[in-house]
């Protein structure tokens, strides 16, 4: 697993932590930190990674990624059968080829009876999807099981049965 | 001529050919040299300058044999010593090396004193005191030694002083006599020099490079300029020593290539792998990876000039490399290749990206979040994790320094209830905490106060890791919060 991010981005929003990636049930020593000087950089090492086929997935960063940028991207990710995840600022809206987009929010974490946090949560929404419809989930991660799940029960009925409802696409989509 | 303040004299340092005519000695005053003619040109000897020169002199130098020694103190000062053992065939001979070098030197503008001997002592010898090229057959010292003065043997000033006052002039005195008195009155370094003059111990010399394991050299009948030729050629290099690597089981580690440029001037490139390799394709890439990236920095772009006229592929150090076990079945041996592709991917970034940009993380012991991991290069073995301990939360974003928080607490000491970080103020909805971390108080110069720290949640849901720095009224009248890491 390759993650890829220009300097400036690692300043701004910190490194990844070993030891909190530990915790979402991913193995640090299998990770591979990539440090760029510039966004440009960035760009190469992705494609290069992707042309490799060596790693099982590539994550990264990158502000700025016109059409053309993104289209040798996901040319690149179908031709090595990899999955490329880009994390972009939530404010960019630009036309981008990739297959899927996904807005995470944050979400208010489950409680225990004690007030602490059982299962943390996040709001997740496919915004865009090639063969496939748009759909919002409140997502939530089990860190006994190292698991995600659809949260189930929901303090809003109608919510809830939503989430019902668009688990079969997400199995479709997937 | 060049002069030198010696103990508070300016002294004549160096002289050129015409300086000679007049007169004019190494080691008299400068007001002595000013006497004895008109119109002469001081400079100020500039030691660190002709040092620089040679080395870069050396480094051309290697053309000719991969051991080159810049004679230092130690060894004679200055002068370039050329270990031509086994390279000289190549030039078809002795004399015709020289003959080149010579040349090549000639159309520098640098005039140089060669002389060819079996010892480097006898060939500092005769390159100083005998005024034609010298080619000295292997046990022929003694007898091309004895007439020389007893400088020629690279004695200290002392010695030289003492002997002449005994009344030796010629070096052949010294090495005729019986060595048991100089033994006596003299310091070894006498006797040495004279054995390592005539072959009789060995001279260990300090070469410029590592003398590497395994060496191509490609001399050129037009010189070339282009990045395109220099990687085809450094490949077609590659693919005359890989026949080596297979013979003896081994891959190369550190690679180093050396364009010698038409001008005298060299150029070196040097790689490090991740992997031991034998592959001349992955060798010619990284080097054109590593030539792109001089393109933008500019500290290793391909400087031509007027073209290089050779190109050397040296192997400075190799690893044991088995051979491969392919599948007789599938016809591929995926564990093993998995492993070497994704060496080539890392080496092939880092050639890029430059050395400390392809890392992988490694657990640290230590309480203090920001020291319990490090960064080492991606092609180290990997440490495994310990297991996580579920009662101390850890964020998944760790900042390389805390961020300053203004924060509302209820109470000093208790957890915070509004903060302000990057200009946002964000009200907390559940804090979890404190976990108290003490510093290590056991490292050298470290008091810093003791950290409590809080998991946060604002009323968006996003989560936070905060911590306020120094115990209330024990530690300090005024703790400071930082943001220290953002959870997933």
């Amino acid at each position: 697993m390759l993650f890829i991010a220009p300097s400036h981005a690692f300043a701004e929003h910190g490194r990844p932590h070993g030891h909190g990636l530990q915790r979402l049930g991913l193995d640090p020593a299998r990770l591979i930190l990539v440090e760029t000087k510039n966004e440009k950089q960035a760009l190469w090492a992705m494609e290069e990674a992707l042309r490799s086929a060596v790693p099982a997935a590539i994550g990264g960063t990158v502000a700025k990624l016109d059409l053309k940028a993104s289209q040798r991207l996901q040319l690149a990710a179908g031709e090595a059968g990899l999955p490329l995840l880009l994390l972009r600022p939530a404010t960019i809206e630009d036309a981008s080829a990739a297959a899927t987009r996904w807005r995470v929010g944050a979400a208010q974490a489950a409680r225990d009876r004690f007030g602490l946090i059982e299962r943390t949560r996040w709001n997740v929404q496919l915004e865009r999807c090639r063969n496939g419809r748009p759909g919002d989930w409140l997502v939530e991660f089990d860190h006994a099981a190292y698991r995600f799940s659809l949260a189930a029960a929901l303090a809003d009925p109608a919510l809830s049965r939503g989430a019902d409802a668009q688990s079969k696409l997400l199995r479709r989509v997937g | 001529m060049l002069c030198a303040d010696v103990s508070g004299t300016p002294r004549v340092s160096a002289t050129n050919a015409a300086a000679e005519a007049d007169g004019i000695r190494i080691g008299e005053a400068l007001a002595d040299a000013r006497a004895k003619t008109e119109n002469l040109q001081v400079r100020a000897a500039d030691p660190a300058a002709d040092d620089a020169a040679l080395r870069r002199l050396a480094l051309w130098a290697t053309r000719y044999t991969p051991a080159v020694a810049p004679c230092d103190e130690k060894s004679g000062a200055d002068g370039l010593f050329l270990d031509i053992a086994g390279a000289a065939h190549l030039f078809g001979g002795e004399t015709r090396l020289i003959a080149d070098l010579e040349a090549r030197l000639a159309r520098f503008g640098l005039p140089a004193r060669l002389a060819v001997a079996a010892t480097a002592g006898a060939a500092w010898a005769l390159a100083r005191f005998q005024h034609a090229t010298t080619i000295l057959a292997a046990g022929a010292e003694r007898a091309a030694l004895a007439p020389l003065p007893i400088e020629a043997l690279r004695l200290s000033a002392a010695t030289r002083a003492t002997l002449r006052r005994l009344g030796f002039r010629r070096a052949g005195a010294l090495i005729d006599n019986p060595r048991a008195p100089f033994a006596a009155r003299f310091e070894r370094e006498l006797l040495r020099r004279i054995d390592q003059a005539l072959g009789r111990t060995a001279e260990p010399l300090t070469f410029i490079l590592p003398p590497p394991v395994y060496h191509s050299l490609r001399y050129l009948m037009e010189p070339v300029a282009a990045q395109e030729a220099v990687v085809a050629i450094a490949q077609r290099l590659m693919r005359d020593i890989v026949h080596a690597l297979t013979r003896d089981g081994v891959g190369a580690r550190t690679l180093r290539l050396a364009l010698y440029r038409l001008d005298g001037g060299t150029q070196t490139i040097d790689i490090a792998l991740t992997r031991p390799t034998r592959s001349a394709p992955h060798v010619a890439r990284l080097i054109a990876l590593k030539l792109e990236r001089g393109g933008e920095t500019s500290a290793e772009t391909l400087d031509a000039g007027f073209g290089f006229e050779a190109v050397g592929l040296a192997i400075a150090a190799t690893e044991r490399m088995d051979e491969e076990q392919t599948d007789l079945v599938s016809g591929d041996a995926s564990g093993e290749r998995g492993e070497e592709r994704c060496a080539e991917l890392i080496d092939g970034l880092t050639q890029r990206l430059g050395p400390h940009s392809v890392q992988r993380l490694a657990p640290v012991e230590s309480h203090l979040p920001e020291r319990a991991e490090m960064a080492r290069a991606a092609g180290a073995e990997g440490i495994a994790w310990p297991a996580p301990d579920a009662a101390r939360p850890r964020p998944l974003l760790l900042f390389a320094r805390a961020e300053p928080a203004d924060v509302m607490a209820q109470v000093p000491d208790g957890p915070p209830r509004r903060f302000r970080w990057r200009g946002v103020l964000h009200a907390v909805a559940r804090a979890q905490g404190p976990e108290r971390i003490t510093a290590e108080w056991w490292r050298n110069g470290t008091e810093a106060p003791t950290r409590d720290y809080y998991l946060v949640e604002d009323d968006a849901g996003r989560r936070f890791w905060l911590f306020r720095e120094g115990l209330f009224a024990r530690e300090t009248a005024a703790p400071r919060w930082f943001v220290h890491g953002l959870f997933a």
